[in-house]
C-alpha cells in the first residue's frame, strides 16, 4: 500500500508542546477521505471493497484543497471574544438600558382653538405615555411649548380616561394667539408651573419609567461523533498525528480526527450564527413533551442583527444598486446620533458589497494611521501584523472617527453570504454605553456556573472499548453561551434594500 | 356657521419588518399593557426609488422618483427643470417607532406621492416581488373591525359558559347548574375539576384564551349530536313518548327529557344534551348503531 507522504502527518506523536485550543484546531488541514467514519456507507456503497485502497493508492498529493480561502466562522467571537465571557451564578439574566429622557412630546392630532385665547383640546401621541397608559409627561398647570413658534401654554386641564390616548387641554399664554397645534411636531414640555404670590400645592409626578429589559436566556449547542475504528486498524499506517500549526506559525501536535474537528467546527459555526442573527426557541412544542430538543432554560436569546431591527436600533435603508454615499447617507444618520448626543466613534463592520460601492465624492473620507488608534477591545490585543490580517481601515469622516472591518463571512456565499449581508454594514457605538459610569463593550457574552462548574466549551474523547465494549471511538463537547446587545439605539444597522 | 372641511388623503404606514426583540418597557412585561419593542427605535426610507406603472399599451415599465422635501413633484426631470435641488438633510423620511403618517397637503404632497408609488410600499399593486417591501398601509379599518369580532367572539363564548347556571335565588342554593351540560363541556375540553363552581371557573379560562377554539368544539359536538337526534327521530329509530325518549324498537326507554310541556325543538335539544353526558353515552353509541343500520336496510330497499 502507497504511503501518504506529507510532512503533514506522522505515525509518531510528539507530546503536546502545547493545548490545543478550539479556535486553533478549527485552523488545521484536513482530508476528507483519509479518514471516512465507516467503510460500510462509503467505500462499500460503490459496490466495491476495494475502492479505499486504490483511492489512497493513488494518492499523489494529499493536501491539495480545492476551494476558496477557509470559511471564516468565527468573526463574530473575535470581534466580541466569547471566551472572554462574564460568568453569572444564575441561569436568568436580564438586560437593562435605561432611555435618555426625551422633554418633547408629540400630539396625534392637529388641533385649534376657536378663538384667540381660548383653550382646546388635543390628544397625546400613543408612544409619549407610560406603561400603564394614563400617565405623560404633561400634568397639570406644567408648561406646553411651540418651541420653533414661540408660542406658550398653560395646560390647563387632564384626561386620562382613555389608556394611551391622553386629552390636555391648552390654553395659550398670550391672550392674542389663537392656538394650534399638529402631530410630527415636537412640542417641548415646562417641567414646572407658573404660581402667583400666595401659592397652594399641587403635586405633579412625572413620567418615571423609561427604561427597556430584556430577558435573557442561555442557549447550550453539542454534537457528538462516534467512528467504527476498524477503519483506522485496517489501515493502522494511517493511523494520523496530525501536526498543526497555530496562530503564530508554531508546530503544534496531536491526533485527531475528522468526526472531532466537525464536531468543534459545528459548535463555532452555529455559536456564531446564533451571536449574529440568532432567536429564542417559543415555540412550546420544542421546549417540552415528546418532541421536546430544549427545555425551558436553554430558549436562547436574540442575536446582534435582530436585536437592531426589533430592539430600538437605527436602521438605515439605502438602495444597494446605488451604493452608501457618504455625503448623501453617512451624514445625516451621523448628524441623527449627535443630535442624541449619543457618540461620535463607531466600529463599522461591512461586507464586501458595500465597501466596494462605497461612495465618497467629496473626498472627506480621510485615512487615518491604524496602530495606536483604535479602541476597539480586540484590537487593543493585537499587534501591528495581526492587526493587518485582520484588514481594518481606520477613517476620519468631519470629526466622526469609524474603523471599519471587512467581514469575509458576509460574502462567502459557501456559508452566510448573500447579496444581501454582503451590502450589509453595521456601525457600532466603540463609546458612550456605560454602567454607573463605567464603559462598558456594546456586546457581552455570558456563561453561567460557579467555580471549575461552568458552561464553558468541554470536551470528551471517549474510548467505546473500554466502556461498551464496540470497536469504536467517539466524543462529544458541548458549550452554553448567552449574549446580551447593550443599547441597540446607540448603534446603526445601514440595510440595503432593492427597487 | 362653520364650513366641513375637505378630507385629505392620508396615509397611515407602518414597517413589514416587525419583530420581537424581547425587550419590554420597565413594569409592563407580562401585565395586559405589556409593550414590547418591535421596531427600530428610528428607519429611514430611501429617498431615491422607482415607480412601477403600466403604460398606454399595459406593459409594465419602471421610472426613477425621487423625494424632495416640500416639492410637489417626484420626478427628477420635473425637479431639474423645476431647479430644486435634492437636500442631503432635509429629504431624508423618517419613520419613528415603526410608523408614519403622512398627508397629501402642503409640504407633504410629494412626500405622499414618493411613498405611495415607489416599490418599497408592499400595498403598490404594481410592486414586483423582487423589490424590497420596506412598508405598508396600517389597515385602521379593518384592524377595527377584527377588534370588534375578537370582542363579540369572546361575549359568545363566555355567554355559553354562564347560560350553565341560573339564578334561583333561594337562600341556601342561589344558583342551579346545569350539570349533564357541563359535564358535557369539560369531556370535550378535557377539564378535570370536582365542583360545578371550580367547572365553571375552568371553562370560563377555557373561553377566555382561545374563545374561537372553545366555540369550534362545543358548538360543532352541540350540533353534530342534534343533527343525529333528528336524523334518528325522521327514520323512526327514537320516538318521543310524551317527554319519554324512547327507541322504537323494543321501546327501551332513553331518559325522561323533562317535567313541563315541552315542543318537539325543546325535546330534540334536550335529548341531545343528555347524549352528550357520561349518562347518555352509552345511549349515542346504541342510536348511533341502530341509526345505520336503518340507513342501510333503507338503502338496500
Amino acid at each position: 500500500m502507497a504511503q501518504v507522504n506529507t510532512n503533514l502527518f506522522s505515525n509518531t506523536p510528539f507530546f503536546c508542546q502545547k493545548n490545543l485550543s478550539t479556535s486553533e484546531v478549527l485552523d488545521l488541514p484536513f482530508i476528507t477521505s483519509l479518514l471516512l467514519p465507516d467503510a460500510a456507507t462509503n467505500f462499500g456503497k460503490c459496490g466495491d471493497p476495494n475502492l479505499g485502497k486504490t483511492t489512497y493508492a493513488n494518492y499523489i498529493h494529499t493536501l491539495i484543497r480545492c476551494g476558496g480561502r477557509k470559511i471564516d466562522m468565527n468573526w463574530m467571537e473575535e470581534l466580541f471574544p466569547m471566551d472572554n465571557n462574564i460568568m453569572s451564578e444564575t441561569k436568568n439574566i436580564y438586560n437593562h438600558y435605561i432611555c435618555d429622557p426625551d422633554m418633547n412630546l408629540y400630539v396625534a392630532n392637529s388641533a385649534s382653538a376657536a378663538s384667540a385665547g381660548a383653550a382646546f383640546w388635543v390628544t397625546i401621541n400613543k408612544s409619549n405615555h407610560t406603561s400603564d397608559g394614563t400617565t405623560t409627561l404633561a400634568a397639570m398647570n406644567l408648561q406646553f411649548i411651540d418651541k420653533d413658534a414661540g408660542i406658550w401654554y398653560t395646560i390647563t386641564d387632564v384626561d386620562a380616561s382613555v389608556p394611551f390616548a391622553n386629552r390636555i387641554e391648552l390654553t395659550p399664554l398670550d391672550g392674542t394667539v389663537v392656538g394650534s397645534v399638529k402631530p410630527n411636531t415636537p412640542y417641548l414640555v415646562g417641567l414646572a408651573r407658573f404660581v402667583g404670590g400666595c401659592q397652594g400645592a399641587v403635586d405633579i409626578n412625572s413620567v418615571s419609567t423609561i427604561g427597556y429589559s430584556q430577558e435573557v436566556n442561555f442557549l447550550r449547542v453539542r454534537r457528538d461523533w462516534k467512528l467504527c475504528i476498524d477503519l483506522l486498524t485496517g489501515y493502522k499506517d494511517k493511523l494520523q498525528f496530525m501536526i498543526t500549526y497555530d496562530m503564530n506559525g508554531y508546530p503544534v501536535d496531536g491526533w485527531d480526527v475528522k468526526e472531532a474537528m466537525d464536531m468543534r467546527e459545528g459548535i463555532r459555526q452555529l455559536l456564531n450564527l446564533c451571536g449574529f442573527i440568532g432567536t429564542p426557541t417559543t415555540n412550546a412544542a420544542l421546549i417540552s413533551g415528546a418532541g421536546a430538543t430544549i427545555d425551558s432554560t436553554y430558549t436562547g436569546f436574540y442575536g446582534l442583527l435582530p436585536t437592531m431591527k426589533y430592539g430600538g436600533g437605527n436602521v438605515y435603508d439605502y438602495r444597494s444598486d446605488i451604493g452608501f454615499d457618504w455625503e448623501i447617507d453617512g451624514e445625516p444618520i451621523m448628524l441623527y446620533q449627535d443630535s442624541r448626543k449619543r457618540t461620535s466613534k463607531f466600529m463599522a463592520l461591512w461586507g464586501r458589497g458595500f465597501r466596494t460601492r462605497m461612495i465618497d465624492r467629496t473626498n472627506k473620507l480621510v485615512a487615518r494611521q491604524v496602530s495606536g488608534q483604535l479602541n476597539w477591545d480586540v484590537y487593543q490585543r493585537m499587534n501591528e501584523d495581526e492587526l493587518k490580517k485582520l484588514e481594518i481601515k481606520a477613517f476620519e469622516y468631519m470629526g466622526f472617527e469609524v474603523d471599519g472591518k471587512e467581514v469575509d463571512s458576509w460574502s462567502d456565499y459557501r456559508f452566510l453570504g448573500s447579496d444581501y449581508f454582503s451590502n450589509l454594514a453595521i456601525f457600532l457605538a466603540q463609546d458612550g454605553i456605560s454602567e454607573n459610569g463605567r464603559p462598558m463593550k456594546p456586546v457581552e457574552f455570558y456563561n453561567q456556573g460557579v467555580g471549575k462548574w461552568t458552561g464553558n466549551y468541554e470536551e470528551f474523547y471517549i474510548d467505546f472499548r473500554k466502556t461498551d465494549r464496540t470497536n469504536d471511538i467517539g466524543g462529544w463537547a458541548a458549550q452554553s453561551l448567552a449574549m446580551a446587545v447593550h443599547c441597540p439605539n446607540q448603534h446603526i444597522l445601514v440595510n440595503p434594500v432593492k427597487v | 356657521m362653520s364650513q366641513k372641511k375637505e378630507q385629505v388623503p392620508e396615509l397611515i404606514i407602518e414597517l413589514c419588518e416587525t419583530g420581537e426583540s424581547g425587550f419590554y418597557l420597565d413594569g409592563t412585561a407580562g401585565t395586559p399593557f405589556a409593550q414590547q419593542r418591535r421596531s427600530p427605535e428610528m428607519k429611514w426610507i430611501p429617498t431615491q426609488g422607482k415607480e412601477a406603472y403600466k403604460d398606454e399599451n399595459g406593459i409594465l415599465r419602471f421610472r426613477e422618483i425621487r423625494h424632495i422635501k416640500g416639492c410637489e413633484t417626484i420626478y427628477p426631470e420635473e425637479q431639474d427643470k423645476r431647479g430644486i435641488k435634492p437636500n442631503r438633510f432635509e429629504d431624508k423620511i423618517p419613520m419613528e417607532g415603526g410608523f408614519a403618517r403622512i398627508l397629501r397637503e402642503g409640504d407633504t404632497i410629494g412626500t405622499y406621492d414618493f411613498l405611495e408609488k415607489a416599490t418599497f410600499y408592499a400595498d403598490n399593486p404594481f410592486r414586483p416581488d423582487t423589490a424590497t417591501k420596506i412598508y405598508k398601509r396600517v389597515k385602521v379599518r379593518e384592524q377595527a373591525e377584527d377588534y370588534v369580532n375578537e370582542d363579540e367572539l369572546l361575549t359568545v363564548a363566555k355567554s355559553k359558559v354562564y347560560s350553565l347556571r341560573t339564578n334561583v335565588g333561594g337562600e341556601k342554593t342561589k344558583y342551579k347548574y346545569d350539570e349533564s351540560k357541563i359535564d358535557t363541556y369539560c369531556r370535550l375540553l378535557d377539564i378535570v375539576e370536582e365542583y360545578p363552581e371550580t367547572r365553571i371557573v375552568a371553562l370560563l379560562s377555557k373561553a377566555s384564551a382561545n374563545p374561537k377554539q372553545f366555540l369550534d368544539i362545543i358548538v360543532k359536538a352541540e350540533n353534530t349530536v342534534l343533527t343525529e337526534v333528528s336524523h334518528a327521530l325522521k327514520l323512526n329509530v327514537i320516538v318521543f313518548d310524551g317527554n319519554t325518549a324512547q327507541f322504537a324498537e323494543g321501546q327501551k326507554v332513553i331518559t325522561v327529557v323533562g317535567n313541563t310541556k315541552m315542543n318537539n325543538d325543546k325535546k330534540i335539544e334536550a335529548l341531545a344534551s343528555f347524549l352528550q353526558t357520561q349518562e347518555g353515552a352509552g345511549s349515542l353509541t346504541e342510536m348511533r348503531a341502530r341509526t345505520e343500520v336503518k340507513q342501510n336496510e333503507q338503502f338496500n330497499k
